[in-house]
């Protein structure tokens, strides 16, 4: 017998994605989901990210890895909710991982949730995790390919952010390569190069992010 | 390597449906899949041989059927299919474009053979 189907693969997955929207949504959380590669500064940029937003909006992270807490502890000083997940192998995060977090955070004294998923340009992206927002980080050290190599992520970003640009006279790294083969993907996706580090640039990462917290505040009131 | 939690995800919904249609054998398994999914058709074929072996899929052969990626200008409404990644719309050149089609990933059928006694 032949049974005829059209069933998403992915049910257990986007059920639990449903329950992680509606619980944000109850608390009018926003929730951010950092996909980079390894090494590409995604730690950095939250640590420059929570110097510039921590006094101004109630922040909690949760911070992927496959093994090691460093991460985590390098965001302790920060003294925000950290919620520290080891996936043990798997290359990206599912959305009943980030529901069992979300359980455990007072999400009534939260603005933002920023997740720091596991370092990987590919599986991240292919996970709704029930973020409102996917952002895209890519390191000068990388090469300028990065978007052409993996157009996906690049595309289903709602940000951006080419990191290390103070590597830029060291390395074979083309901006307007980078730039070119970005439009060609996502056309109006903002883009921001900074220096996660270094600060150049953080700042009009910043202005966005806390326009992005307060639009979403202002539409669920 | 997503191809395997995907696969692992799809021999879940295989056995949900197996039980529920209390199907003792397996003989094909049907799938579509979206252009923006980033499978790779070996790998999602190496997934699927190593995750049916001691299921009721065991000797399941996998058909996978690939869909692409379609867009929609939000400047002159043209609808047109992405080729290579290029969210570029053909007949105005814009860069502002919806995607409206290939995030598909779907089990379409299964051919089995039911215990009727």
């Amino acid at each position: 017998m032949i049974i005829e189907l059209r069933q998403d693969i992915l049910v257990a997955n986007q059920k639990m994605v449903s329950v992680v929207k509606e619980r944000l949504a109850q608390e009018k959380v926003l929730m951010l989901n950092i996909i980079g590669s390894p090494g590409s500064g995604k730690t950095s940029l939250l640590e420059a990210t929570l110097a510039g937003l921590s006094e101004r909006f109630r922040v909690a992270i949760i911070e992927a890895d496959v093994e090691t807490k460093r991460d985590s502890e390098r965001l302790e000083r920060f003294g925000v909710p950290l919620y520290h997940i080891n996936t043990g192998g798997m290359c990206h995060l599912e959305s009943d991982i980030i529901l069992s977090s979300l359980d455990r955070m007072d999400l009534a004294a939260t603005d933002v949730v920023i997740i720091e998923n596991v370092g990987n340009l590919i599986c991240p992206a292919d996970f709704d995790i029930g973020e409102h927002a996917k952002i895209a980080v890519s390191s000068v050290p990388e090469g300028d390919d990065k978007p052409s190599k993996y157009p996906v992520l690049f595309r289903e970003a709602e940000a951006v952010v080419l990191n290390k640009t103070d590597l830029v006279p060291y390395t074979n790294f083309n901006v307007e390569s980078f730039t070119t083969d970005l439009r060609r993907i996502n056309g109006t996706v903002p883009l921001f190069e900074l220096s996660a580090t270094g600060g150049d640039g953080v700042q009009a990462w910043l202005d966005w992010l806390i326009q992005r917290i307060e639009s979403s505040q202002s539409d669920n009131s | 390597m997503h191809e395997m939690s995907i696969v692992e995800h799809l021999f879940g919904v295989i056995d949900e449906i197996a039980e529920k249609e209390q199907l003792t054998s397996i003989q094909r398994v049907a799938v579509e899949i979206g252009g923006m999914r980033q499978i790779v058709p070996e790998l999602f074929q190496f997934a699927f041989d190593a995750a049916k072996d001691r299921t009721v899929a065991a000797g399941a052969e996998l058909v996978m059927t690939f869909v692409p990626i379609q867009a929609t200008c939000n400047g002159c409404g043209a609808v047109f299919e992405v080729q290579l990644h290029e969210y570029v719309c053909g007949s105005c050149g814009a860069a502002d474009v919806k995607v409206t089609g290939g995030k598909e990933i779907l089990i379409t059928s299964i051919e089995g053979d039911r215990d009727d006694n």
